[in-house]
């Protein structure tokens, strides 16, 4: 037994993710483990974390070039039509002096989603050599990863407001354009490799390093 | 997810104003108080309590 105590995984013992209570294993890598209490799966791991992640960051990567070339939301007034990107949106906010929800936008929209891409990435592949730096530090990306996820929708959310508020037929309308579909996938599809991440695996290869 | 969905409205109002005449009504401020509201719930509320007062019925 290490300084710091033996892990679950070292005494087969696992968290239901459910409920929270703490399940003891029939053997190291058993499947169709229920919850006593509440019935749910019972893992170790996350099972098959590494390969299910990798799918879902790059299918967001794939997803991401058509969210930000193609337009969002296209404007018609008085018959004529303008179209939107997402980066257009952000420069719409600076040129007329709203640099405070520029920044928001620009925030929300540009940078979270590729910072959780960049730190997924970086997360996967760290794990995947076996890392054996800074666990601490990395567990605390994985975090910042998956609580700022959910601050990219504020785009979408203000194209569903404005496309349900502007019905003014030739007048005025706003429609949700095709970028607004992958952008949309974007977010969820990064949440749910956030979701399918184990932080648990960046230990692993410190902990079997002690023992 | 309800406070994201505010900064997304108030992106939305600030977007209309080159367009229109916005005018925030009561329910908007509603809207607010009901995030805080539910934030303060959402955080108060501890999963954990519930099931042992199942284990303590059963």
């Amino acid at each position: 037994m290490s300084a710091a105590g033996a892990t679950a995984l070292a005494a087969s013992c696992a968290r239901c993710h459910d409920c929270g209570l703490l399940g003891r294993m029939p053997g190291p890598a058993v499947h169709g483990a229920r919850c006593a209490r509440c019935g749910g799966a019972l893992h170790l791991r996350k099972p098959r974390s590494l390969e299910r992640t990798w799918a879902l960051v790059i299918a967001a990567a794939v997803c991401y070039v058509p969210a930000n070339v193609l337009p969002v939301m296209s404007v018609t007034s008085f018959g004529q039509v303008d179209s939107d990107t997402i980066f257009s949106g952000v420069v719409y906010f600076l040129t007329h002096g709203m640099w405070p929800l520029a920044l928001v936008v620009f925030v929300a929209s540009i940078f979270v989603p590729v910072l959780k891409l960049a730190i997924l990435t970086f997360l996967l592949i760290s794990v995947q050599r076996g890392s054996n730096w800074r666990p601490a530090e990395r567990t605390r990306l994985y975090r910042v990863t998956e609580a700022i996820g959910r601050w990219s929708m504020v785009d979408i959310f203000a194209i569903t407001i404005l496309v349900a508020l502007v019905r003014l037929g030739n007048l005025a309308s706003i429609d949700a354009g095709p970028g607004a579909v992958f952008f949309g996938a974007v977010v969820v599809i990064t949440m749910l490799a956030a979701e399918s991440f184990d932080p648990r695996l960046i230990w692993d290869r410190s902990e079997a390093r002690r023992s | 997810m309800m406070e994201v969905f505010i900064i997304g409205i108030l992106v939305a109002i600030v977007k209309l104003m080159g367009m229109a005449t916005i005018v925030p009504g009561l329910a908007l401020w509603a809207f607010v108080l009901l995030m805080l509201v539910l934030a303060g719930a959402v955080s108060c509320f501890e999963p954990e309590a519930v099931w042992e007062r199942l284990e303590a019925r059963a």
